[in-house]
């Protein structure tokens, strides 16, 4: 489905009359990519619907805010990774570190979803799971969604320099994690 | 790289895109109602009124069972007499105890339907 041309929505979402179609129409063309994104980052399908749910309402309630200075899918994503980050933060103990989670996460990958535990998609979530929260949403960004790392620069608020670092970094992490366990 | 494509690139979710797709719709659904609802908020000067008369009460019903004061020569009043003014004043309770039931039933309502307004961070894209 083609597009709607960003500064066309943009000014859709600005003005009262238009917006709530034009929030439809948003949601529509990039709503399957969001949830996709925030359930990398959050692994639970439940868990994944709340923070869509949150990233919905936010982006509806703050349309009027946006300036066009970025690219819709910029501030959509940025919305969605604060919206992820904070369902994760609800499962932290004080003074936990959402880092401290991949265990958990990837205890509740087979647990709550009906996955194959030994295929190469189930291991490389698995792999995933090792990394630092934000090396792990920097690395989906390029790897799953395809995103230029200038756009991924913007949503995480790294530098360019350091995200091409991490990702090789990454990969070479999640590389070692596929043939240890004998992919 | 060639290495790179034995990393696969599905995930091994089983939601099929018609389910997301259908979860994607309630959640613009929903999101465009929540807005729509409608906020009722209190003035300040409403709220004070509220809670200033709901203070009054208070101490009205406080004042009343601690017992009558300033009375007579301290002599023990026949117990017909005192189950009755107990009576009186359980009942004078009672009713204060009531009203401030409704007085304080009437804020938290509303005091609930503020405090459901979403308060949402700065989601400008200016500093992006």
């Amino acid at each position: 489905m083609a597009k709607t041309p960003d500064i066309e929505l943009a000014q859709s979402l600005r003005d009262p009359l238009t917006r709530e179609q034009a929030f439809r129409t948003l949601m529509k063309e990039y709503g399957h990519s969001l949830y996709w994104h925030i359930r990398r980052i959050v692994v639970s399908h439940d868990d994944a619907e709340d923070a869509l749910q949150e990233t919905a309402i936010k982006v509806y309630q703050n349309a009027h805010k946006f300036k066009g200075e970025s690219r819709l899918s910029t501030w959509l994503y940025r919305i969605a990774t604060n919206e992820a980050l904070l369902v994760l933060r609800s499962h932290t103990r004080l003074f936990q570190s959402i880092d401290s989670l991949g265990d958990t996460l990837a205890a509740r990958l087979t647990a709550e979803n009906d996955v194959d535990s030994n295929s190469a998609e189930t291991l490389m979530q698995k792999a995933l799971l090792t990394l630092p929260t934000q090396q792990r949403i920097a690395f989906n960004l390029r790897y799953y969604d395809d995103l230029p790392y200038e756009e991924i620069a913007r949503i995480t608020g790294k530098s360019e320099g350091t995200l091409k670092t991490n990702y090789h970094y990454a990969t070479e992490r999640i590389r070692k994690y596929l043939n240890d366990n004998s992919l | 790289m060639a290495q790179e494509n034995k990393i696969p690139r599905t995930m091994p979710y089983r939601e099929s895109e018609q389910y997301i797709a259908s979860l994607v719709e309630r959640c613009t659904e929903q999101a465009v109602n929540s807005s729509k609802s409608r906020r009722i908020t209190i003035s300040p000067a409403v709220r004070i009124a509220a809670v200033a008369a709901a203070v009054a009460v208070v101490l009205t019903v406080a004042l009343h069972l601690m017992g009558p004061t300033g009375t007579d020569s301290g002599t023990t009043s026949a117990p017909a007499e005192l189950t009755a003014q107990v009576a009186t004043d359980d009942k004078t309770a009672d009713s204060n105890t009531n009203a401030i039931d409704r007085l304080l039933q009437d804020i938290s309502d509303e005091e609930a339907q503020s405090l459901a307004c979403i308060y949402y961070a700065d989601y400008s894209d200016a500093d992006l």
